[in-house]
């Protein structure tokens, strides 16, 4: 398939990282960082990509501060992003919606949900 | 705080100068400190500027404010509300019936004039409510301070137990979903493997937690704790080999603490730090940088260190470690419980480690 998107995944836990990235494979090309930092890094890189599926409790860059830098970045402010946390709060969840993230999704997740949530979020950014 | 040292305020309002040195005089004991208002004003004035008043005595006739206009304002005032007062009255029959508007909250009159005895057993009455009051009022306080903590505590453990199980409910979905064969043998193996490691996490977090809270309500103990003595005792108990040294930066402090949950770090640590080491020449350093509200504790060895990926998944439940010296042992368990000892009292945990070279335990603990 061509022109597939491109999934950054951010998420500290191998195994969950391992879930995740199988999860998506088939639809999307992915690729995987476990903090901001590193995530934020390869970005810079100028690699190619259409949305980030996030955790918040990660070491070193959070998923918060992650959302708070992309959407003050002029190149990337735009991207989609999804949050995926084992925190089902409403005030975390209203949080991290008002911070500029475009979807919110708690652990433990069905990979198929996951799948069809970026497929969503991802129809609907290419409509603006 | 013993009764002896508790101060006990009181407020004497009256606009004759020599009723409130008698007054003093009479009623003047040990730990009792006393405030004079000549007037309702004044003495308003008072108990929003003192917020340890613990009694006043209120004249009822005093020209301009009288002293049931006084208590009126006081007993709308949330902070001024629940102080006693001792009307001192001629008791008129006008004044009986406005004495009985006045039923509720500490309230008490003494007739004109004033029987020494009698004055001196009813304050006596009243000082002994007050600390009532305040020990009722430092105990709502600490059981408010535990629950905080216990929330947090369950908050924690809530999202540790919940990061095994994400992991295992996502490999179980994919093996299910898995109709028409895409994954191969070794993934299969893999994702069952996984599931499996991480259940068995999960149960002996449960142990842990059980563990945990048996041992907890005799941990709520605070007591003085000389670290240097305590460390020492924990490496006796230890029996290390002669191999693995063991030093101070410096002599360490001492502090109220919970001692047992103290003791318990340092025992974990000392002994992973005993051991991971695979050096002739062990060594294990034990020290302290003192900050404002805190303590920061490191145990340094020279043993093999933890590879970057590691960590940070060292301190939780679940870990997917390839490093199969640290994922077969028990250590996550035990660090994972230090975590939750350290961060329930508003520390953190961390390690800088250089693989081959060894490794830095960090830990706050609050003064």
């Amino acid at each position: 398939m061509a022109n597939r998107y491109h999934v950054l995944i951010v998420e500290d836990d191998a195994f969950i990282r391992k879930v995740l990235r199988h999860s998506l494979k088939d639809d999307f090309e992915v690729t995987t960082h476990i903090n901001g930092i590193e995530a934020m890094g390869w970005l810079e890189e100028g690699n190619p990509v259409d949305i980030i599926l996030t955790d918040l409790q990660m070491p070193y860059m959070n998923g918060e501060d992650l959302i708070r830098t992309i959407r003050a970045s002029p190149t990337f402010r735009h991207l989609p992003i999804m949050i995926l946390s084992t925190f089902d709060d409403s005030n975390t969840r209203i949080k991290c919606l008002e911070l500029g993230a475009d979807d919110y999704m708690t652990k433990p997740f069905n990979p198929l949900e996951v799948r069809a949530k970026v497929m969503a979020v991802m129809r609907r950014a290419k409509q603006l | 705080m013993p009764h002896t040292l508790r101060e006990f305020k009181i407020l004497l309002v009256d606009d004759r100068e020599e009723n409130l040195l008698a007054l003093e005089e009479m009623l003047a004991d040990d730990n009792r400190t006393f405030l004079k208002a000549n007037s309702g004003n004044e003495a308003l004035k008072y108990t929003l500027k003192h917020n340890n008043i613990g009694l006043i005595m209120l004249d009822v006739q005093m020209p301009g404010m009288d002293g049931f206009e006084v208590a009126r304002i006081l007993k709308t005032n949330p902070k001024t509300k629940n102080i006693s007062i001792i009307f001192v009255t001629a008791i008129n029959k006008e004044e009986h019936y406005i004495l009985k508007g006045f039923d509720e909250g500490a309230v008490d009159y003494l007739q004109k004039p004033l029987d020494v005895n009698v004055t001196k057993a009813k304050v006596k009455v009243f000082q002994r409510l007050y600390y009532y009051q305040q020990e009722l009022k430092s105990t709502a306080n600490e059981l408010e301070r535990i629950n905080k903590q216990l929330e947090k505590f369950t908050s924690i453990v809530a999202h540790d137990l919940k990061s095994p199980l994400t992991g295992i409910i996502g490999a179980l979905s994919l093996l299910e979903m898995d109709d028409d064969e895409m994954l191969s043998a070794d993934e299969r193996h893999e994702y069952i493997s996984h599931t499996k490691e991480a259940a068995m996490y999960l149960s002996n977090m449960i142990n842990s937690l059980l563990d945990y809270s048996r041992k907890s309500m005799e941990q709520q103990v605070i007591e003085e704790v000389d670290v240097q003595e305590l460390v020492e005792q924990v490496v006796h108990s230890m029996f290390l080999p002669a191999h693995i040294n063991v030093r101070y930066s410096q002599q360490l402090p001492t502090l109220f603490t919970k001692k047992v949950k103290l003791q318990q770090i340092f025992q974990n640590l000392i002994s992973n730090a005993f051991k991971y080491n695979d050096k002739p020449e062990g060594y294990i350093e034990i020290g302290y940088l003192e900050k404002e509200d805190y303590y920061e504790f490191y145990v340094k060895d020279n043993g093999m260190g933890i590879p970057a990926d590691d960590q940070e998944a060292i301190f939780k439940f679940y870990r997917t470690s390839v490093n199969n010296s640290f994922a077969d042992s028990s250590t996550g368990l035990g660090l994972s419980i230090l975590k939750i000892l350290v961060e329930e009292q508003g520390g953190n945990i961390w390690v800088d480690s250089t693989l081959g070279e060894g490794s830095t335990f960090y830990f706050q603990w609050r003064k």
